[in-house]
């Protein structure tokens, strides 16, 4: 029972909920440095990998249900008994600490540790959006200054997100982030989608037979 | 009649077993590829009464997965009910104590049995607290109170 290994010790930590590794940095000094080295996130990552390294998901804002944003939100990866959300503020607050957060909400995940943070900023009242991973304390702002005509930023907290990653080695190579139009009382559906490899914000639409509900 | 495999404890123990109930291991499974099983396969670091329990292991979910293949026909699309099974017969398999339990995840590291690993990784940690964490694996506390505070603070939204 002693002969906890570091590699047996990464072993079993990968398994468990992000939350719970998490706090186990605090048992000791070792089991810190294990969770935070590159060993144990690609560990982590093969575990929670089904397909390819990259990891989508799609949600939906606050007025959701809790308990369905339970059960899109991973929980099982994660470890979490409420949104995620009602947890990033302090980590937001810490990484920006010239900011003040009013409003803090994690609008989409991905299973491997990102998530994309729609953040409402005390300061003239500015909302802002954060590619974060609170678990290698990583933090991106993509910025929404320049949107396609007729979009405003005041009014994304009305639309549904979505964001794709492409990690490797536990390293972020590249996300897209898909804003959709809830509004879908007719066939056309509208998205704005961000990637990071052009740093610029496009609209597409497109028209489908089916209504969406 | 279907092909046996013998497995051999550390202690020198024989243990026969269905080809296809050893099939569960990776690790044989490769052996039997390569036909390298006449004769026994020792098992020098695991002993009987882990072998005991692994053996039942892989029966189990042979077992389980040839039943739920049997009722594929009139099961409803989720196979709810096979599956709830299984998952109260594993929950039931590991309520043993510390040390086995450790045992057993380090021989389904060595076979190389996923699901068995898995089950006993998350068993061994699942709803402990650091307190309980440091108790069971003998670990000292090597953080003065002004680290322990600054861990806490940097990754404060897991303890919350």
């Amino acid at each position: 029972m002693d002969s906890l290994t570091d590699d047996i010790c990464a072993l079993v930590l990968a398994r468990l909920p992000i939350k719970i590794f998490t706090g186990f940095k605090l048992v000791c000094k070792q089991w810190k440095s294990i969770v935070e080295s590159p060993f144990f996130r690609k560990l982590f990552m093969s575990m929670h990998q089904n397909s390819a390294s990259s990891s989508w998901s799609l949600m939906s804002t606050d007025h959701v249900d809790p308990e369905m944003v339970g059960y899109y939100n991973q929980c099982d990866t994660w470890g979490l008994k409420r949104p995620l959300g009602s947890f990033i503020k302090s980590f937001l607050n810490h990484k920006n600490r010239n900011h003040k957060y009013i409003r803090v909400s994690a609008v989409a995940y991905s299973d491997v540790g990102w998530i994309l943070i729609y953040a409402m900023s005390t300061a003239n009242e500015k909302s802002s959006l954060y590619v974060a991973n609170p678990v290698s304390h990583e933090c991106v702002e993509i910025f929404i200054d320049f949107l396609p005509k007729g979009f405003e930023r005041i009014r994304f907290c009305l639309w549904q997100w979505g964001i794709a990653t492409r990690v490797e080695n536990g390293i972020l190579l590249g996300y897209t982030v898909v804003v959709v139009n809830q509004r879908w009382s007719n066939t056309k559906l509208s998205c704005l989608i961000y990637s990071s490899e052009t740093g610029l914000w496009s609209l597409d639409t497109s028209f489908s037979n089916y209504y969406y509900c | 009649m279907s092909k046996k495999i013998i497995f051999e404890s550390s202690e020198g123990e024989s243990f026969e077993v269905d080809e296809a109930v050893a099939l569960e291991c990776q690790t044989i499974k490769n052996m039997i590829e390569d036909d390298c099983t006449d004769g026994g396969i020792p098992l020098a670091n695991v002993n009987s009464a882990t072998l005991t329990k692994v053996i039942d292991y892989c029966k189990k979910h042979v077992e389980a997965a040839a039943a739920a293949e049997a009722n594929a026909g009139d099961k409803d699309i989720y196979g709810a009910n096979k599956d709830i099974e299984l998952k109260t017969w594993d929950e039931e398999f590991v309520k043993v104590d510390q040390p086995l339990l450790f045992d057993l995840m380090l021989a389904a590291n060595f076979l190389i049995i996923p699901g068995l690993l898995d089950l006993t990784c998350k068993t061994m940690m699942r709803g402990k607290t650091v307190l309980q964490i440091r108790e069971i694996f003998h670990i000292k506390k090597d953080y003065t109170d002004a680290e322990e505070a600054e861990v806490r603070k940097e990754n404060a939204w897991a303890f919350e």
